[in-house]
C-alpha cells in the first residue's frame, strides 16, 4: 500500500510538475563574485526571527538539512537554507581564486544583506554544523553586529587542532577493537599510523584514509540507522541536483588542502575570544569527525560572558545530532532562541 | 505550478518552437519533394524537470536494416528553482531497425547550452546595497550521448511516423570550472 501511495505521489508530482520544494517559501539567488548562491527561506517569517543555516562539508547542500527537526523550528521561526559557492547546488563559474575564507565570509554577508532586504529580520541567529561552524566562526570574527546568537554544532573552528583530536579518535577506537580481537584486519596498524600523523599537516592522502576509518568507527553516525538519506521529493522535485552535488563535492576541500593561506586561516582558536555574542555550543559525545574535545575548545575560548554561553553534549550522538537526537536538539535550540529573540 | 518564465526565456522557447515549425514545413513546388522529418519530444531533465525538444534528422548512410543518422535539435527545459536550459545540438550515430519496425539507436554529439537562473537574482555592491541582478544566462558546451528505442510505424505502413524514447546524458561545461553531468529522458514522435 505504501509503495502504491509512493508511486501515486510520484506520478502526481510528475504530472503537475510541482512539489513542496518548488512551491514553498521564498526562493532567490544571490550573485556574488562569479557564483550564483541559491537561498531558500522557509517557515514562520512573520516571527521576525530568522535562523540562517551554514551548511557543512564543505560541499553539502543546505537543502539536505530540511528534516522533521528543522520543520519543527520552521513552525516558530524562519529557517534560511543556502548553498555556498561551489558547494551543494550553487551555480556559476567562479574562478579558483575566489575559493578563500574571505570570499566565503563575503558571500555569507551578501546572503544576509539580501535576506534583510527581502524580509523583516528582527533577530538573526546562525546555525553552523561542522564546516558551517568553521564558516560561522570566520563570519562572526568579521560581522557580529546584528547577530542575536551563534549556534555552533560540531563546528571545526581550528582545522589543525581538530586533526590531532580526530586522529586520536580513530586511534582509541582501533586500540579498543584490537584489544577485543574484533575486526583485527581492519584496525591492525591504525594506532601506530594515527600516532605518526599527529602534528603533521592534513593532506588528501591522510585525510581520506582517516575519513574511511572514522566512518567505520561510527564517527559520523553513532547509530547508522539514524542516517536519513535523501527522499524522492528532494531528489526529483526540488532545486536539488545530484549531478551538481557530485560535481561540487570536494572542490573546496581540495582547495583548502592545497592552499596554505586558506588552510592557515582555518586556525581560529586563538581568535575566538573576539566573539562575544550569546553562543550555544552543541556537540555529539561520539563525534569522530570533530571530536568533543573541540566543543570544550570552542566553549572555553569564546569571548562570550559565561552567563551567555552554553554547552550541551548529546550523549547518543556522533556528528549528526539533529538526526540522532532530534528532540534534544530541538529543545536546546528552541530554548536558546527564545532566550535571546 | 511554479512555472513563471521571464520574458526572455519565453521568447527563446517560442523561437525553438518556431524553428521546428519551419523545419517541418513542406518543400516548395520547385524544390525536391523530399522533406526533412520532424521530431518532437518531451525532454525531461532528470525525467521530471519538463522540457521540449524539436529537431530533424538526415540518413547519411542507409543499408538493409542499418542506418547512420545525423540529428539536429533545439530544445529547452525548466529545472524549477534551479535553472532553465536552452540548447541547440547535433548528434550522429547508428540505428538498427527490425523488419517489423522496432529499432534501437546509439547517438553522440555536442551542442550549445545556455542556462538562466530559475528565480530572482540579487547582487550586493561593495557599499552593501542590494539590487536585482540582471541574468543574461551562462553559456556552456554541451556534449551529449543518447541511447534510444523506437518503433517505426512506417515500416508496416501503419502511419508515417515513429515513436521513440531516448535516455540522454549531456554535460554542461564550464560549471564551477568543471563538467556538470545531466541526464534526461525523451519521449517523442518523429513525423516522416
Amino acid at each position: 500500500m505504501r509503495t502504491l501511495a509512493t508511486v501515486a505521489l510520484l506520478l502526481a508530482a510528475l504530472l503537475t510538475g510541482c512539489g513542496r520544494f518548488q512551491t514553498e517559501g521564498d526562493f532567490f539567488f544571490v550573485r556574488s563574485a562569479g557564483a550564483d548562491l541559491p537561498v531558500w527561506v522557509r517557515g514562520n517569517t512573520d516571527s521576525g526571527v530568522f535562523m540562517v543555516v551554514l551548511a557543512g562539508g564543505p560541499g553539502n547542500s543546505s537543502m539536505s538539512y530540511v528534516s522533521p527537526v528543522t520543520e519543527s523550528l520552521e513552525e516558530k521561526y524562519a529557517v534560511v537554507y543556502w548553498d555556498q559557492r561551489v558547494t551543494g547546488v550553487a551555480q556559476g563559474n567562479p574562478t579558483p581564486e575566489t575559493l578563500s575564507l574571505g570570499q566565503f565570509v563575503a558571500d555569507t554577508h551578501a546572503v544576509i544583506s539580501t535576506l534583510r532586504q527581502r524580509h523583516d529580520v528582527q533577530k538573526l541567529f546562525l546555525l553552523g554544523p561542522s564546516w558551517g561552524g568553521t564558516l560561522g566562526a570566520a563570519y562572526l570574527l568579521e560581522h557580529q553586529e546584528g547577530v542575536a546568537g551563534w549556534i555552533d554544532l560540531d563546528g571545526n573552528h581550528d582545522w589543525q587542532k581538530n586533526w590531532d583530536f580526530a586522529l586520536d579518535y580513530v586511534k582509541v577506537h582501533a586500540e579498543r577493537k584490537l584489544a577485543a580481537g574484533e575486526e583485527v584486519d581492519t584496525w591492525r596498524g591504525v594506532p601506530e599510523w594515527a600516532e605518526s600523523m599527529k602534528g603533521t599537516r592534513m593532506i588528501s592522502d591522510n585525510l581520506w584514509k582517516w575519513q574511511r576509518l572514522c566512518t567505520k568507527a561510527g564517527g559520523y553516525f553513532h547509530d547508522p540507522s539514524n542516517s536519513p538519506g535523501l527522499g524522492a521529493d528532494m531528489l526529483l522535485f526540488s532545486p536539488f541536483s545530484m549531478g551538481a552535488l557530485r560535481t561540487n563535492n570536494g572542490v573546496v576541500l581540495e582547495k583548502i588542502l592545497s592552499d596554505d593561506t586558506f588552510y592557515d586561516a582555518l586556525r581560529m582558536s586563538p581568535k575566538l575570544s573576539r566573539i562575544t555574542i550569546p553562543s550555544l555550543v552543541l556537540w555529539g559525545r561520539h563525534d569522530g569527525a570533530v571530536p568533543v574535545a573541540m566543543a570544550h575548545d570552542a566553549y572555553d575560548n569564546l569571548g562570550t560572558p559565561p552567563e551567555h554561553k552554553f554547552l550541551v553534549i548529546f550523549e547518543k550522538s556522533a556528528h549528526m545530532a539533529p538526526f540522532e537526537e532530534p528532540e534534544a536538539f530541538l529543545t536546546a535550540v528552541t530554548q536558546f532562541i527564545e532566550k535571546y529573540r | 505550478m511554479d512555472f513563471q518564465l521571464p520574458v526572455t526565456q519565453r521568447l527563446a522557447l517560442a523561437a525553438v518552437i518556431s524553428a521546428a515549425a519551419l523545419l517541418s514545413s513542406p518543400a516548395r513546388a520547385d524544390e525536391s519533394p523530399t522533406r526533412l522529418p520532424l521530431t518532437v519530444a518531451y525532454f525531461g531533465e532528470t525525467l521530471v524537470h519538463p522540457g521540449l525538444t524539436v529537431g530533424t534528422e538526415l540518413s547519411l548512410v542507409r543499408g538493409g536494416s542499418g542506418a547512420i543518422v545525423l540529428t539536429g535539435n533545439l530544445g529547452g527545459y525548466v529545472h524549477s528553482r534551479n535553472h532553465v536550459g536552452l540548447f541547440a545540438s547535433a548528434e550522429v550515430g547508428g540505428r538498427l531497425t527490425a523488419p517489423f519496425g522496432l529499432y534501437g539507436e546509439l547517438l553522440a554529439g555536442a551542442g550549445y547550452l545556455h542556462t538562466f537562473l530559475q528565480g530572482p537574482a540579487y547582487g550586493v555592491s561593495p557599499d552593501g546595497a542590494v539590487q536585482p541582478a540582471a541574468d543574461a544566462g551562462r553559456p556552456a558546451l554541451m556534449p551529449t550521448a543518447s541511447l534510444g528505442l523506437g518503433w517505426d510505424l512506417q515500416r508496416n505502413g501503419v502511419a508515417p511516423l515513429a515513436l521513440f524514447t531516448r535516455v540522454t546524458l549531456f554535460g554542461q561545461f564550464p560549471f564551477n570550472q568543471r563538467l556538470l553531468p545531466h541526464a534526461a529522458v525523451q519521449l517523442g514522435v518523429r513525423f516522416q
